[in-house]
């Protein structure tokens, strides 16, 4: 190691090729003097590194031709022991001889083996370095195995890397080891290492430089090798042996290879780590762009966006590029502090994109630590098809429930008891309850009556053999006691043991509509009897012709006789009988004719004019006219309505009429007009009795006028009946009101009145009343079929 | 001892046709006419009757009414109700106040 201390000075005869040194050349180079002296030392081809010799020779040349001040030059020579070393020499030419020929150069002679040996090193490691980057595993041992081999001059190289365990993982020869080899690998790394040693050196963590020849086939042997472990983290992670240096291997080597090593060994590791990110980076980046939620990496100090995957992109709908220059809360519809991404709490917000629309979001920051920053990792998840898929189903749901509150049809689940599990709003109109909770606290369940004395357990019953019951007819009470008439459709659902655990269904209230369907089975009736009575009226009429003939012909022929026999003079019947008992009895009877036969014959007549005029009312009120709007005679329509409906009031009122005689023909659908002026004549006769009945009148009085304006008929029907309320007053003309007990009035009157007037004559439908008094209805309508004008209303 | 009878109807021309038809029956029956309940009531105040025969529908009393007041005041009156229409409700109401035929 002291070598190279000091400098060593030289001189060189040139004419004479004797060298002379000092001492300090002598222990620079190791060699005895003598050896030296004759010829320039460092042009000696047998002392000096071939290669280096040209470069110090052509140095020299140079500078005895005078083209350089002076010469230098790093030579490799080989000391006495074989040992290469680096000496550096400085010479300069000094003395000429007369002819101005080179004579004396003197020089300086250095030992710079040290630092030739780190500047190779150095080298070596700068060419590993550039080199192992692009190495695969083995190429990389295999270039460390080469520099180790180059730094210790060594001819055998072998490097074998060793798992956590200790044991050989693998391996490489140096590549000029390599070629050398004719034997298998096998044998070579056997003759290349030695158990002992490698185990010695591996327990110690040591270098070991040692003895043990081993013939190779190829002819050479192996001699000595040096053997050192490599460490990493005071583990031995790898074993270089190198073989077969010229000279001695020496300390210097050993911190060569040391030295050299833990930089390749460094860099492998380094190298390792760097696939091992690259690849873990890698894998990040697949993940983390293949995640279907979007990513959003946020520097936690600033909140700029460091990192965001492709979800993110296709998200937010910005490029990457424009991503990464953008700040957290770019991204929000209200930006916010920067300071709830470090809370680790989940949150929902909304977010812009980049076209500006809004949308929600849920966001899972998490706090991560990358390349040394504080970050927060935020997944994104868009929630727009959520709160969609949410929204419909709200409103699915906001419907269901409108739709079974509100459903104009009952509907309920209930026990199999009865008890109501759900009922709406209409179930509760139906049963005549406040609100659902009324009806669900109420007894009804108990006292519901399945009809002809069968109870709940039978419904039950049918219901399970059935599965569905539909339209089941009931007649319940309601709240108030009043019947109700429902009809119900049920369906059972059953529990595992079979049994049935509740019910649902709907609740329909026909009570109106089994009104309406006796009142149309009623109407249906009229009509028949309405069609049947014209062809009754004609087949009335043909025998009422010939009997009305007949009784004119007995009236005459009998006054003929009369008159013959009166003819006769004064007592002209004693005369006709003889004046015995049996006379006297035949004169008795003769005079009853007399008296009695005109008369009789004169009630029949009577008779067959009422019967002939009821005839022709009847075809008047039911075929008025045909089908459309036909000018008419109201004032026969309505005396043909009045003798047709006579039965109905004639018990209990007068009818008093007052028609306008200027008022004749109108345009009017003839059949319809009756049916109002008899619905008319109708209420009047039911307000009547009513009233008669609170004991206000004890006959009623109706009073049918007409009055003609100058566009208009006008017909009153005024009644001293028992008058209305302005509350039912305001409600007559409503389809089914009614203030008549059930059976009675169906409520359609006068709303099909309203409809008759109103609608198809164009006309006015009003009404006037005092409670007790008496009620007046005025229908309106155009003359002629045109437009009515606002007139005056009578009354 | 003559048999009394009371028809009551309120059409006058319907009496007329009974008493016509009375005419050439039993000499024996001595009947009267009444118009309306209350001319029934009147005639039997006068003079009581063995049989009233009255219709079932009239204006102001009708012939339940009538004959109820008949059962009342003079029960050994024999009661018919005669009725050519099918008012259920009236004949019904009848039915406690006539005697059956």
């Amino acid at each position: 190691v002291v070598q190279g201390a000091s400098i060593g000075t030289w001189e060189w005869n040139i004419q004479t090729g004797e060298s002379t040194f000092n001492q300090n050349c002598k222990e620079i180079l190791g060699h005895d003097l003598a050896s030296l002296s004759s010829g320039s030392f460092f042009i000696r081809e047998d002392y000096v590194v071939s290669k280096d010799l040209v470069q110090a020779v052509s140095s020299l040349k140079r500078h005895l031709a005078g083209k350089t001040k002076d010469f230098r030059c790093d030579l490799q020579v080989y000391r006495k022991d074989y040992e290469l070393m680096w000496i550096n020499v400085v010479g300069k030419l000094i003395t000429l001889d007369d002819e101005g020929n080179p004579l004396k150069v003197y020089g300086t002679l250095t030992n710079i083996t040290e630092r030739k040996r780190e500047e190779r090193i150095k080298e070596l490691l700068l060419k590993l370095s550039r080199r192992l980057p692009s190495l695969s595993m083995i190429n990389t041992l295999q270039a460390i195995i080469d520099a180790a081999e180059t730094v210790t001059y060594s001819r055998y190289g072998y490097i074998v890397v060793l798992d956590e365990e200790g044991k050989p993982a693998f391996s490489s020869f140096s590549s000029r080891t390599y070629r050398k080899m004719k034997i298998g690998r096998e044998d070579l790394s056997e003759s290349l290492s030695d158990k002992a040693f490698w185990q010695k050196s591996v327990q110690e963590k040591k270098i070991y430089i040692f003895e043990s020849p081993s013939d190779l086939d190829n002819g050479e042997r192996i001699k000595q090798r040096m053997i050192m472990p490599v460490l990493s983290q005071d583990r031995v992670i790898a074993v270089i042996i190198v073989a077969n240096k010229v000279a001695e291997y020496t300390t210097q080597d050993k911190v060569d290879l040391k030295s050299l090593s833990r930089s390749a060994i460094d860099f492998v590791i380094r190298k390792q780590d760097e696939l091992e990110l690259q690849r873990s980076e890698e894998r990040y980046r697949k993940i983390f762009d293949h995640i279907t939620d979007a990513i959003i990496i946020v520097n936690s100090r600033n909140g700029k966006i460091i990192d965001a995957n492709d979800a993110a992109i296709k998200t937010y709908n910005y490029s990457k590029k424009k991503l990464l220059t953008m700040q957290w809360k770019d991204l929000q519809r209200k930006s916010s502090s920067n300071d709830r991404l470090i809370t680790n709490k989940s949150d929902q917000d909304y977010h812009k994109k980049n076209n500006g629309d809004v949308f929600p979001v849920r966001c899972f920051p998490i706090s991560i630590t990358l390349q040394g920053r504080e970050c927060n990792f935020i997944i994104v998840k868009d929630l727009t098809a959520e709160e969609e898929a949410k929204r419909k189903l709200k409103i699915t749901e906001e419907r269901l429930n409108d739709f079974v509150s509100n459903a104009p049809i009952g509907l309920f689940i209930t026990t199999p008891k009865g008890e109501f599990i759900l009922a709406n709003q209409a179930m509760c109109e139906i049963f005549g309850y406040d609100s659902v909770e009324e009806l669900k606290a109420s007894s009804l369940p108990d006292n519901m009556d399945f009809g002809r004395g069968r109870t709940r357990a039978d419904f039950l019953l049918e219901l399970k053999e059935k599965g569905v019951i539909k339209d089941k007819r009931f007649e319940w009470k309601r709240k108030d006691g009043s019947i109700v008439i429902v009809k119900e459709t049920a369906r059972a659902h059953y529990s595992d043991d079979g049994e049935i655990s509740y019910l649902e269904g709907t609740i329909e209230d026909i009570t109106e509509k089994m009104i309406l369907e006796k009142e149309i089975a009623q109407a249906e009736k009229l009509q028949a009897v309405g069609q049947l009575a014209s062809g009754i009226a004609h087949e009335i009429n043909t025998p009422m012709q010939y009997i009305s003939d007949n009784i004119n012909f007995l009236r005459n022929l009998f006054n003929s006789l009369i008159d013959s026999i009166k003819d006769s003079g004064q007592g002209y019947i004693e005369n006709l009988f003889p004046e015995d008992e049996l006379g006297k009895k035949n004169q008795k009877l003769f005079k009853t004719i007399v008296e009695e036969f005109p008369d009789a014959i004169q009630d029949t007549t009577e008779g067959i004019d009422t019967v002939s005029k009821i005839v022709s009312s009847m075809k008047m009120f039911s075929h008025p006219g045909g089908e459309n709007m036909q000018n008419a005679n109201i004032h026969k329509l309505i005396e043909a309505t009045l003798r047709v409906s006579k039965n109905e009031w004639k018990y209990i009122a007068d009818i008093e009429k007052n028609f306008d005689q200027n008022l004749s023909e109108v345009a009017c659908y003839g059949r319809e007009f009756n049916q109002v002026i008899l619905n008319m004549i109708i209420n009047a006769k039911h307000a009547i009795e009513r009233n008669i009945e609170e004991g206000n009148i004890k006959r009623g009085l109706i009073e049918i006028s007409t009055k003609a304006t100058s566009e208009n008929a006008i017909i009153t029907i005024r009644d001293n009946g028992c008058g209305m309320s302005e509350e039912v007053k305001s409600r007559i003309f409503e389809p089914f009101f009614t203030t008549k007990g059930i059976g009675k009035g169906t409520g359609q009157g006068l709303a099909i009145s309203y409809d008759i007037i109103v609608d198809k004559h164009n006309g006015k439908l009003t009404v006037d009343s005092e409670i007790g008094k008496g009620t007046s209805f005025n229908i309106i309508i155009p003359i002629s079929a045109e437009k009515i004008e606002d007139e005056g209303v009578i009354g | 001892m003559r048999t009394s009878v009371l028809f009551v109807d309120d059409e006058k021309l319907v009496l007329r046709g009974v008493r016509r038809t009375m005419l050439l029956l039993d000499s024996e029956i001595e009947c009267r006419f009444a118009e309306s309940g209350q001319d029934a009531i009147d005639l039997l105040s006068q003079e009581k009757a063995d049989i009233i025969i009255s219709d079932m529908k009239m204006p102001g009393m009708d012939g339940g009414a009538l004959l109820k007041k008949v059962k009342d005041n003079w029960p050994n009156t024999f009661r018919v109700i005669m009725s050519g229409q099918s008012e259920r409700d009236l004949t019904m109401k009848s039915l406690g106040v006539s005697h059956n035929i």
